[in-house]
């Protein structure tokens, strides 16, 4: 038995040993990445809902690649270039993950999918009890969004790309999904796997963005809960109602991304317990398990080597750091602007990664302040951010496309 | 994406960025409204009860005399 035929029997190290040397190193350092991104979600340092199936897919597939046929190598797992139908017909029938990727991904499915299940565990009434500071926030957190776009456009992105990327300034990784899915096709795996590792470090990287900004002093402040107004049930649905209507009517092309999210809060207040344990179990986490495998699957070397990937990697933090930023300015203007009654952290929630920010800002807060409760005003800014991204990807798509 | 090539990039984003504000705010304003509306519903309910209460009571004392 000679060299070759033993290397061909172990068809993954066969295409390691006489595949491009880059390509070989890409996937040894992705494998290794994936490995590292399992242990990190598992002990909690990253989301491990999204970080522990991704890590696997990530691993398996750089380590799985095989011949396809003599001079042509590949995987059974997934082919996210196949347009052809002919061929997307054969793809269905081989590569396992394919129906998921092609009935649920690429269509964009899946980040309505996700809407739904954000929406069921929203809760609408935190805009509602003070709408117009949650959406002050929300437009300064969109800072990152707006600064990248042009730095993007100066570095060599065109227009579409540049505004899929700036769209993880809105934190929002559904959003980022269906943008770059309609934008930039081409870049819209490693655009999103950008946009999920940051989003995952957010939680650990905004508590120290918040301590460099806000002094201690300020970040104790009290929130005014007496106040709050009670919203009542059908107050919530006729908001959701019209306004998932009256935005839909504006931006048509983000309307499946509005009528999901919307769907979820109204199907929430209505209180129809069959669908609430559907949307919020099996359909959210079903959704989030399958976005993080395909993303971790789709991390195959040959794809992502893209000499643009670092340009995204870039950008991406950017615009992260730049909506964090943006949002804290925010929330220095509310605390002037009612002189000195509003906790200038909460400024941090209109970065809108439900309900992640929020958290962040109720712990940074509570360190100081044991008894200071904001969560209600972070997640009425946190919703804010919500709508204020899809009215920006919206405008984006609609404007772009 | 016409409109986007005859613009530089700062413009097209600061032009997002307003349409982006306008609405927004216009969302947060109709939530003001609403509010409104559902009072002030609420008071014409509530004038309502008070106003029929007091008929029905100068009625009763009406009878009485």
């Amino acid at each position: 038995m000679s060299g070759a035929d033993f290397l061909n029997l172990f068809q993954g190290i066969a295409t390691m040993v006489s595949g491009d040397p880059l390509i070989t190193a890409g996937r040894i350092m992705l494998i290794i990445a994936g490995i590292t991104l399992v242990f990190l979600g598992a002990k909690g340092t990253l989301e491990p809902l999204i970080m522990i199936p991704m890590g696997m897919g990530m691993a398996s597939v750089n380590a799985a690649v095989l011949y396809l046929s003599a001079t042509t190598t590949g995987t059974i797992f997934i082919d996210p270039m196949v347009s052809d139908p002919a061929k997307l017909f054969d793809a269905l029938q081989i590569n396992f993950l394919q129906p998921i990727y092609t009935f649920t991904f690429s269509n964009g499915l899946i980040a309505c999918l996700l809407f739904l299940g954000i929406g069921v565990i929203t809760d609408i009434g935190y805009i509602m009890m003070a709408p117009f500071k949650g959406m002050l926030i929300a437009i300064f957190a969109e800072l990152g969004t707006i600064l990248t776009f042009p730095l993007a456009v100066w570095i060599g992105l065109t227009y579409k790309e540049a505004a899929a990327i700036s769209v993880v300034g809105g934190a929002d990784g559904p959003m980022v999904l269906f943008t770059s899915l309609i934008l930039a096709k081409d870049l819209f795996v490693p655009i999103t796997i950008v946009a999920y590792l940051y989003l995952s470090l957010t939680y650990g990287g905004y508590p120290y963005l918040i301590r460099l900004m806000v002094p201690k002093r300020l970040r104790g402040i009290k929130m005014d809960l007496k106040n709050i107004p009670k919203i009542s049930r059908m107050e919530k649905i006729t908001f959701s109602v019209i306004t998932s209507t009256i935005l839909c009517l504006l931006f048509p092309v983000a309307a499946p991304l509005f009528m999901s999210f919307f769907l979820g809060v109204i199907i929430k207040e209505s209180g129809v317990k069959r669908f609430l344990e559907f949307l919020e179990g099996p359909v959210l986490y079903g959704a989030t398990f399958f976005l993080g495998l395909l993303l971790g699957v789709l991390c195959e070397a040959s794809t992502i080597l893209n000499p643009k990937v670092m340009n995204l990697l870039i950008l991406g933090i950017f615009a992260l750091l730049l909506s964090g930023i943006g949002g804290i300015l925010g929330g220095y203007v509310l605390y002037f602007a009612t002189k000195g009654k509003f906790n200038p952290v909460i400024g941090i929630a209109g970065v809108s990664c439900i309900p992640t920010t929020a958290k962040v800002a109720q712990k940074e807060i509570q360190k100081v302040n044991h008894r200071a409760i904001i969560l209600p005003y972070a997640m009425g800014a946190s919703v804010s951010g919500v709508i204020t991204t899809a009215i920006i990807a919206g405008i984006f798509v609609t404007i772009l496309r | 994406m016409k409109t986007a090539a005859f613009i530089g990039p700062v413009q097209f984003v600061a032009l997002a960025y307003f349409i982006c504000i306008i609405v927004s705010l216009s969302v947060a304003w109709f939530i003001r409204i609403l509010f409104s509306g559902i009072k002030w519903q609420k008071h014409i309910v509530h004038a309502h009860a008070i106003a029929e209460k007091m008929a029905r009571n100068k009625y009763i004392a009406g009878k009485k005399d």
